[in-house]
């Protein structure tokens, strides 16, 4: 194998290959940190695979301005951050890479004294085979995708023994799409509407694992770095006779790149959001998120004393109904006000407004939500649970949050953030 | 239906219990502690509403943990108690044999849920009994002696079965007779051939009756399995010291003519602290008063257990006296060094002794020796 390239464009364009087999990957497996470069006269083709998911690059001249030139056809498997680490620490000139006694050289064509080498593997990286048959495809804005996916990131489980909500579910609609991440006790759900956001032939849900804390953090890196306006999405069943797994594919950069994310049949169920989301709450209580800094503030000081407790706090609605008392529910009460706001749109019912949740929940509201603006909190006060027998069957629903809604005047979007958090009887 | 359960005991009740209270939840939830989990999170997660109208059925295998290093099992227990009236609707939590049984707690969950205890252990009569009894209900058949012998060897040293111990070896025994309808000895060697106190207790037997080749077939067996096969002979002969001792003061004490019971009762067991050369015996504390034999051991090598018969007529005093000199010098060969190939001749050896293979005259010769090796190679069979 031997061709001359751009240096840089070739260490730019495997940027993608880097993420997902370095990052991405269980360093036990075999394939872990390599990628198999096969220079044919065209293009040259580089296979990553991380056991979570693979990606498949055709990098041709008509794509990036890498100025290939195939000398000699060939295939090599190296350390793909040994030789991007060799590209980038190289003057980003054009250079010459071929094979050579089971090394890889990268050199200079302007000056021969760089000339740098690596060791090559034997066994080709083999990525699990690509469907081409699909039963869901979306085409969908990739910045609303890339923003979509962050924004409940936060929310994601990151224990593993709860690997059933280590997953993001994405919903497309006619033009909005919803993202919603949650640990059983607390959810984050954003929606952004527009009428340029997606495109599908009907409403449909995709769940995305993420079974290694930083899998889908990395996918929305790589994402976020490529050019295209538009993403697809597309979502294949397991053909066993093929030997095909279960796979959610996504190409992106004008088809260059095919990633490929497996392990997808784990993640058969969701869980209807809108039964929360459209449920008609009692109170519906308008406050700003600013005031919640100061009493969320003043509870969280309380936590690093007692780790070993649980630590809930309570939210208290005033009998005069100007303010919500916050409480920490710990030995040293931390007790602030937080004044409501637009007091006439608030719907209230019944004298004993209050509920009690984990502080964390709490935190992640001022933290992970817009910074600034107004909130409306949706719940059933907790005092409906006073008079009922200890056998009772009575459930209360989650504490809604809603952000207010933030437009965008250039891409014409707008978008919708909210939480739910489960309440604590304790 | 009440939202707090603890079971205890057997693992088949248990299990029974488990699978009812999870049909009664319906469609729900499954979340499993165990002590990865924090006490903290637990106690968060079973005093939440769930967040979707589910029902969740939290099972507590072993207690939680706390943050520091240093367990601390009163502080876990007394989140837990302080947790179950906060219990919430749609949530059920059912602690799994967590091995926590203070009345305190035991109150706590019963004014909130329900108890279920069962029997961990069975003494052996009724462990016999329960064998065949399963035996009965599978339209098979085992004799009261075969039953017996299970029963004795699942006990072991201790006078009580383990309930579950007996019935997951029940359940491989009866898989592995599959269509065949009758218990014989045979199918309870093969099936209990993996576990070491099957072997020691049935080596007994088959050495008793002098069978070399099954006593070597059942011992061979067993070491393959070992990842150390030094350390596997080693155990196998202390048992095997301990039972020749026995056999040697039993058969002294009928030449002096004394009552053999009442004296080698008298014999307490030995306390071993330290290692290497500093290992010092001792019979001070408190587990040194317990006899080295207990009477149900001295009883059935005197008049034997169920039928077979008294191990001490199997053996003269002269074959007791050159057998407890081979195993001796057999152990310390073991303990200096020896190769794989050679811890088996040795093994092979020994059995030849006990078996009364080879005549006292060769045996002598075997291990006074210094070329134990080669003098092994020319004994073999």
């Amino acid at each position: 194998m031997k061709f001359n390239i751009n240096i840089k464009d070739l260490a730019d364009a495997l940027k993608p290959s880097l993420n997902l087999a370095v990052k991405t990957s269980d360093k036990e497996f075999e394939f872990a940190d390599k990628i198999t470069i096969t220079a044919k006269q065209d293009n040259i083709s580089v296979c990553a695979y991380s056991k979570l998911a693979s990606i498949v690059s055709n990098l041709s001249n008509k794509i990036f301005p890498l100025d290939y030139e195939c000398i000699e056809e060939g295939e090599v498997t190296v350390y793909v951050d040994d030789l991007v680490g060799t590209l980038t620490t190289m003057p980003q000139e054009k250079g010459e890479i071929k094979s050579k006694k089971g090394q890889v050289i990268v050199s200079l064509l302007s000056d021969e004294d760089y000339s740098r080498e690596m060791s090559v593997f034997e066994k080709s990286v083999k990525v699990p085979k690509i469907a081409t048959k699909f039963i869901k495809e979306i085409n969908v804005n990739r910045e609303v995708f890339v923003k979509g996916m962050n924004s409940v990131s936060f929310s994601i489980a990151y224990e593993e023994k709860l690997w059933y909500y280590m997953c993001v579910l994405f919903e497309a609609f006619d033009d909005k799409v919803r993202f919603s991440a949650g640990t059983g006790g607390q959810w984050a759900v954003k929606s952004i509407e527009g009428s340029r956001v997606v495109q599908t032939k009907e409403p449909c849900k995709i769940i995305f694992p993420n079974k290694n804390k930083n899998f889908l953090s990395n996918i929305m890196k790589t994402l976020a770095d490529c050019t295209d306006e538009i993403i697809c999405i597309k979502y294949a069943e397991a053909d066993k006779k093929k030997n095909i797994p279960e796979q959610i594919i996504i190409t992106f950069e004008k088809d260059a790149y095919t990633l490929c994310i497996f392990g997808v049949e784990e993640y058969t169920k969701s869980h209807d959001l809108d039964t929360i989301l459209q449920y008609s709450y009692p109170n519906k209580i308008y406050s700003e998120l600013e005031s919640w800094g100061y009493a969320i503030g003043g509870v969280g000081v309380s936590r690093h004393r007692y780790t070993d407790s649980i630590h809930n706090t309570e939210v208290k609605l005033l009998s005069n109904k100007e303010k919500f008392i916050v409480t920490s529910q710990t030995k040293n009460k931390q007790k602030s006000p937080v004044p409501l706001a637009d007091a006439k749109k608030c719907t209230i019912k019944g004298k004993e407004i209050w509920f009690k949740c984990n502080t964390e929940f709490l935190e992640n509201m001022i933290r992970c939500g817009a910074k600034t603006g107004k909130i409306r909190m949706n719940f059933e006060s907790q005092e409906i649970l006073a008079n009922e027998p200890d056998d009772s069957k009575k459930k209360l629903k989650p504490v809604l949050v809603e952000y207010a809604d933030t437009p965008n005047a250039s891409s014409g979007f707008n978008e919708k953030f909210c939480l739910f958090f489960g309440i604590s009887t304790k | 239906m009440k939202r707090v359960f603890l079971l205890e005991g057997n693992l088949l009740e248990r299990q029974s219990i488990l699978r009812k209270i999870d049909k009664l939840m319906g469609d729900c939830e499954h979340i499993s502690f165990d002590k990865g989990f924090r006490i903290d999170y637990v106690v968060q997660v079973i005093t939440e509403f769930n967040c979707f109208d589910e029902n969740r059925l939290f099972i507590v295998r072993e207690l939680p943990s706390t943050k520091g290093k240093i367990k601390d099992r009163t502080k876990v227990i007394a989140e837990l108690k302080k947790s179950l009236k906060s219990v919430p609707s749609g949530n059920v939590v059912v602690f799994n044999n967590i091995g926590v049984t203070a009345k305190s707690f035991l109150d706590e969950v019963g004014k909130y849920g329900k108890i279920y205890l069962y029997d961990s252990d069975l003494e052996v009569t009724k462990a016999r009994k329960k064998i065949i009894k399963y035996f009965e209900s599978q339209n098979k058949t085992i004799s009261y002696d075969n039953a017996g012998n299970i029963a004795e060897f699942l006990a072991s040293s201790s006078k009580k079965v383990s309930i579950d111990c007996l019935d997951l070896f029940l359940i491989k025994l009866d898989n592995f007779l599959g269509a065949k309808n009758n218990v014989s000895k045979e199918d309870i060697y093969i099936v209990g051939s993996t576990s070491k106190d099957f072997i020691i207790w049935n080596l007994y037997t088959i050495l008793d009756n002098k069978d070399f080749c099954n006593a070597f077939k059942i011992l061979s067996d067993y070491l393959f399995l070992m990842k150390d096969i030094h350390r596997g002979l080693e155990s196998i002969l202390n048992q095997l010291i301990w039972k020749y001792d026995l056999l040697l003061l039993v058969k002294q004490c009928q030449y002096d003519k004394v009552v053999a019971k009442d004296e080698i009762a008298k014999i307490v067991k030995l306390e071993r602290s330290g290692k290497s050369q500093k290992i010092r015996m001792f019979a001070d504390s408190v587990n040194a008063k317990t006899p080295r034999y207990s009477s149900k051991m001295i009883n059935s090598v005197i008049t034997g257990y169920y039928s077979n018969k008294a191990s001490i007529s199997c053996y003269t005093l002269d074959n007791l006296i050159l057998i407890n000199y081979t195993l001796m010098k057999s152990l310390i060969k073991i303990r200096a060094g020896c190769t794989t190939a050679e811890t088996k001749m040795i093994l092979q050896f020994i059995l030849m002794v006990i078996c009364g293979k080879i005549t006292k005259k060769k045996t002598l010769a075997v291990l006074e020796t210094k070329e134990i090796h080669n003098r092994l190679k020319q004994c073999q069979i």
